[in-house]
């Protein structure tokens, strides 16, 4: 194992895949002279090319439209959105092309897309530059949604995404890229889709959750340990098709739950988790499902409002801490 | 805190005779209770260990509050250790309880369900057998106002029906007296059978009981002590029941009593007050019906559940199950508690006349005697008539003559037209 | 009514002789789709290319099997053209599993991969973005395939349009991009929608070759489309090509055509039916046995196409719930599970629709 920061675990996963596999080329805006505004793409023009790492102009419609087209004919294109709110500028080909296409032609064709999408709140980017829309998509069906918590998810999820034949959708939140972590050596080394992962098992109490609520809900579940709760922390790795088996096991073993991520609390992929557990679940609950996310508002501008507005670790705790002491 | 007399509200613990933790045999002085009037000394209801004295000396408390818990001598503490986090959870106030301390034993208290009593034997009218005395304090656990619906998490109605363990009568601490897993005792012979922790609120009177009575006939002797205090005046009708009887001829597929219940609770949604509860001064808003009974094992009520929902026919299959459950001695808990009113039929020993005490907390009952052919008038003309005698026993407090009248009319209607109702 | 000066011979007749049999294949099975749209055994929509036929003709007589095309949802003739077999494509309208997307397309998503089709797309100016990806693709991989977007005129003021004309003309890309002009978009004509009089003016503005053919004159698309074809297999990069043309028809089966009087059409048909146009313009060079045996020939073939189709099953039920996801009907793969949990949630309440008993006028 070694330590490296969220960011270069992509360009890891980046220069992997494009070594491995000579239709793997990469296009988006500002990537490739500038090598990404995180740094996730440095130096990878350098090895395969200007030909292979692609500067766009600012055309989302045709770059991800595009990213379709040369997913049909023999290449795995991982088509890069800058920014995930710019999605909306390519909504059609997404939903309406990627989505639909294998199925609506009766498979005779796959869409092996991999479309990079950096999310979520940080630095005041405001509102147009801090959305979550994981929920958009898994509302959509015909397209994969993994979103990294972590340096090994962030490799691992991406080589899987880029292999996958499917079209994937992978988040990667703004604000981990600079942070470190534990990867494997292996450079076959694969998250795969589908499968979340159990970052820590407690009994008296479960927190499902993804990306970066994960690390908060670690934070929460350290507090939680203070107070003598024991929490499990569940890490979804992939949205969608969602792990519904290790939802399932955490609330047989804790009885409560609470299912928490940074998008908007109303819609959000947690109100399709909290609906299941009600669904599948419901002898094993000894409490109600309580669901986190942000305000129905736009995301602000000023840090103070901007930092009032979505769930961190003290709010997770006290989600947990309330099930627990069964004041809800 | 126990109604140690008719018009006590509320007594002070004046000494505790046992301590926390002090072993106590059934029918040991347990403590002193005074009120304005008198000193009382309270004995032990049962055998066992004085697990929690919730009351300090000095307070008062209201008739029916839970002031003490005995854990029984077989109930060793076996229970699941308390979770850490339990004394986090709200005080729950019942009457005058003080706030909850960790719960040492795990058990939580609750109120025990007396055990089936024994045939009576000497006219005076059987009374359902197991109806927990609460007093004026406070609801049934985690049941709503009126008792009707027991609140349970989905985790806690798994494990209660695991264990063996009727959900009635266990209170719940969770948010507005839910019950959750952690109020699940945790074995049934801790909750069922009548055995476990006993809360003391049944009155003990100053001397001791019949040395030689059955341990079965104790409950309903404390409570017949309680209920003959009570002002009990009846109101009665001979009602000619030739069409009933025609009927029954007619169809077969249904009796007397299965009749007189299924009347009776849709007379009773007119007639609220006649289904009064005692605990609370309102009316149930449930129509279980409960029906007296005469096994082999003794006397004993099970009760037709939403009777007011079942077809004659229905009513009368219900009956014939719950009878047979009678006879072999395997009624539960559940079917022979809360009816919100009891009728009582002495048809099958051939009498013609009870006049039956109404159970507490229900606050009337309806007699009803074998249908027998005797003189009547009909239509001017004296001449033999099926003649049935009901008599309804009412609890003054909370109902008076003339809407007990009405009520009674309402069921002599019935009786003289069926037609009405079918 | 042109009438070629002299009659063409050898090869090029031949030519002429070939780009005929199309168009006369296209307009037999879009007058039968007609019929059988009208007879309700064709549900959904259906969008007929009558009076288009040389645009399509012309256009796939140029290209390879794995070029790519994308097309409209006024694709039928795109489809035949490219090489779909006509029983494919009658039994996918008819909704049969034998359909050429096992009856999970229809009229508006008929797709033939093994023949480079990439599908007509129900996104008015969907097929762009695919076109582009697919001639970035060969430049990818190196191969000299290109690829062609058939369109209207209504698809050019969508925001796609530009994106990927300026993507491909400053990317150099291997893309034809190939308007059928037919004056109509849906019931708004283009003096109402554009300022313009000829949309290649827009390639202008994107620095990209262009040139305007006579969309009812095969040879002439032909032509222009071979030059187009050279110059992208050659790395010179994309060309747009106008056709000017007509649809005979309205937007869809059923349209009350509103928009336009039947004097116009019936005008313009008159003057310019493409079949009758080749005829005239092969002149001695075909005689009327062989014309009368290309209608012929084309009649029995859509003739057995359609008794295919009414013979053939409607898909299995369970169907509707696969095939979204590569692996989906792997027992190993998650979504395998997630789609079999739906489809028996379901099984219990389908309701029974039979072949034909949908696909009324629209």
């Amino acid at each position: 194992m070694r330590t490296v920061s969220f960011s270069d675990a992509t360009l890891e996963a980046m220069r992997e895949e494009m070594r491995r596999d000579d239709t793997v080329f990469l296009m988006g805006e500002d990537i490739a002279k500038q090598g990404g505004i995180f740094g996730q793409f440095k130096g990878l023009p350098d090895e395969f090319g200007y030909d292979r790492v692609r500067d766009t102009p600012i055309s989302e419609a045709a770059l991800v439209g595009a990213g379709v087209g040369a997913a049909l004919t023999g290449c795995r294109p991982v088509v890069d959105m800058h920014f995930a709110d710019f999605i909306t500028c390519s909504m059609d080909e997404l939903v309406n092309q990627a989505a639909k296409l294998r199925y609506m032609f009766g498979e005779q064709c796959v869409v092996p897309m991999t479309l990079r999408a950096p999310d979520g709140i940080t630095k005041s980017a405001g509102s147009q530059h801090s959305q979550a829309l994981e929920s958009w998509f898994l509302h959509t069906p015909g397209l994969e949604i993994v979103v990294p918590a972590d340096a090994e998810d962030a490799k691992g999820l991406l080589k899987a995404a880029i292999r996958s034949d499917n079209p994937t959708l992978y988040f990667e939140h703004k604000a981990l890229f600079p942070q470190k972590g534990a990867v494997p050596d292996d450079d076959d080394f694969v998250v795969p889709i589908g499968k979340a992962k159990t970052m820590r098992e407690g009994r008296d109490v479960a927190i499902v959750t993804y990306g970066i609520t994960v690390g908060r809900a670690m934070e929460a579940a350290a507090a939680l340990d203070a107070d003598g709760i024991d929490a499990t922390v569940v890490n979804l790795r992939t949205i969608w098709p969602l792990d519904y088996d290790a939802v399932a096991d955490a609330v047989a073993r804790t009885h409560r739950v609470v299912v928490a991520h940074e998008a908007v609390r109303v819609g959000g992929a947690g109100a399709e988790i909290a609906a299941w557990i009600g669904e599948h679940c419901f002898d094993d609950l000894d409490a109600p499902v309580l669901r986190l996310g942000a305000a129905h508002v736009p995301v602000p501008f000023a840090p103070v409002l901007q930092e009032a507005m979505y769930p961190k670790a003290p709010m997770i705790a006290d989600a947990a801490r309330r099930l627990v002491r069964r004041v809800v | 805190m126990p109604k140690l007399g008719l018009t006590m509200a509320s007594g002070t613990i004046a000494r505790w005779i046992k301590r926390t933790g002090e072993a106590v045999r059934e029918g040991e002085p347990l403590l002193e209770v005074s009120t304005d009037k008198i000193s009382y000394e309270v004995e032990s209801p049962a055998s066992g260990t004085l697990a929690d004295a919730l009351g300090g000396e000095g307070e008062e408390f209201e008739c029916g509050a839970v002031i003490g818990t005995i854990a029984l001598a077989d109930d060793a503490a076996s229970a699941a250790p308390a979770r850490a986090n339990d004394d986090a959870a709200p005080a729950r106030a019942h009457g005058a309880h003080v706030s909850v301390a960790p719960d040492v034993a795990g058990t939580p208290a609750h109120v025990v369900e007396a055990p089936r009593i024994s045939a009576a034997g000497n006219g005076v009218a059987p009374t359902p057998a197991s109806s927990p005395v609460h007093g004026a304090g406070g609801a049934p656990s985690g049941a709503g106002p009126h008792g009707a619906r027991v609140v349970a998490s989905p985790a806690a109605r798994r494990l209660a029906r695991e264990r063996g363990v009727h959900l009635d009568g266990i209170r719940g601490t969770g948010p507005r007296g839910r019950i959750t897993m952690a109020d699940v005792p945790a074995d049934v012979a801790a909750h069922d059978r009548g055995a476990g922790a006993f809360d003391v609120t049944l009155s003990s009177s100053k001397g001791a009981l019949p040395s030689r009575l059955a341990p079965e006939r104790r409950a309903i002797y404390r409570k017949m002590t309680e209920v003959g205090v009570l002002p009990i005046p009846q109101v009665e009708h001979v009602v000619n029941v030739d069409a009933v009887h025609d009927l029954i001829e007619r169809r077969g597929d249904f009796g007397w009593t299965a009749f007189a219940v299924y009347a009776v609770a849709r007379i009773l949604r007119d007639h609220p007050a006649i289904r009064t509860d005692a605990t609370t001064g309102a009316p149930f808003d449930r129509f279980d019906v409960g029906v007296a009974a005469d096994t082999a094992h003794g006397l004993i009520v099970p009760v037709v559940r939403n009777a007011h929902a079942l077809s004659l026919a229905g009513t009368q299959r219900e009956i014939v199950r719950l009878a047979k459950l009678a006879r072999d001695g395997a009624l539960t808990q559940a079917d022979v508690r809360a009816a919100c009113f009891s009728i009582s039929n002495v048809g099958p020993q051939g009498i013609e006349r009870v006049a039956p005490l109404p159970d507490p907390p229900q606050t009337a009952i309806l007699g009803i005697g074998a249908a027998t052919l005797r003189p009547a008038v009909v239509h001017g003309t004296l001449r033999p008539a099926h003649m049935l005698t009901c008599v309804l026993s009412f609890d003054h407090r909370f109902v008076d003559g003339a809407p007990a009248a009405r009520f009674l009319a309402d069921v002599v209607r019935a009786f003289e037209h069926p037609g009405v109702f079918l | 009514m042109a009438q070629a000066l002299s009659a063409p011979a050898g090869a090029r007749r031949d030519l002429g002789a070939a780009l005929l049999r199309t168009m006369i294949r296209i307009r037999v099975l879009e007058e039968g789709i007609e019929k059988h749209f009208l007879a309700g055994e064709i549900p959904g929509f259906a969008h007929l290319s009558i009076g288009q036929e040389a645009v399509a003709a012309g256009t796939c007589a140029n290209l390879r099997p794995d070029d790519a095309i994308a097309s409209t949802h006024r694709g039928h003739g795109h489809t035949l053209a490219k090489g779909t077999s006509m029983r494919g494509m009658v039994a996918e309208l008819f909704a049969r599993s034998t359909g050429v997307c096992k009856g999970k397309g229809g009229s508006m998503h008929i797709a033939d991969f093994s023949v480079g089709m990439l599908g007509a797309n129900g996104v008015v100016a969907g097929g762009f973005g695919l076109v582009a990806g697919a001639a970035l693709s060969a430049v990818q991989r190196k191969t000299d395939q290109v690829a062609v977007c058939f369109f209207g005129d209504g698809a050019t003021n969508r925001g796609p349009f530009h994106e990927n004309l300026n993507l491909c003309a400053v990317w150099n890309l291997p893309a034809i991009f190939v308007l059928e002009n037919n004056r109509y978009a849906s019931t708004t004509s283009t003096a109402e929608t554009m300022k313009i009089a000829d949309v290649a003016t827009r390639a202008d503005g994107y620095g990209m070759p262009s040139t305007i053919v006579d969309g009812f004159d095969a040879f002439a698309v032909h032509d222009a489309i071979a030059h187009a074809v050279a110059r992208a297999r050659s790395g010179g990069g994309p060309t747009f090509v106008e056709c000017k043309t007509y649809r005979a028809r309205g937007h869809y089966i059923g349209d009350p055509e509103r928009y336009r009087q039947k004097s116009e059409v019936q005008g313009v048909m008159d003057a310019s039916d493409p079949i009758v146009r080749m005829q005239g313009v092969l002149g001695d060079a075909l005689s009327a046995a062989e014309f009368d045996a290309m209608w012929s020939t084309a009649r029995e073939e859509l003739a057995d196409a359609v008794a295919f189709a009414r013979s053939s099953p409607s898909p299995e039920r369970d169907e509707a719930f696969f095939g979204a996801y590569v692996g989906d009907r792997d027992a190993r793969d998650p979504v395998h599970g997630i789609e079999t949990r739906e489809r028996d949630a379901f099984a219990p309440f389908a309701p029974d629709v039979g072949p034909g008993s949908q696909g009324g006028a629209h």
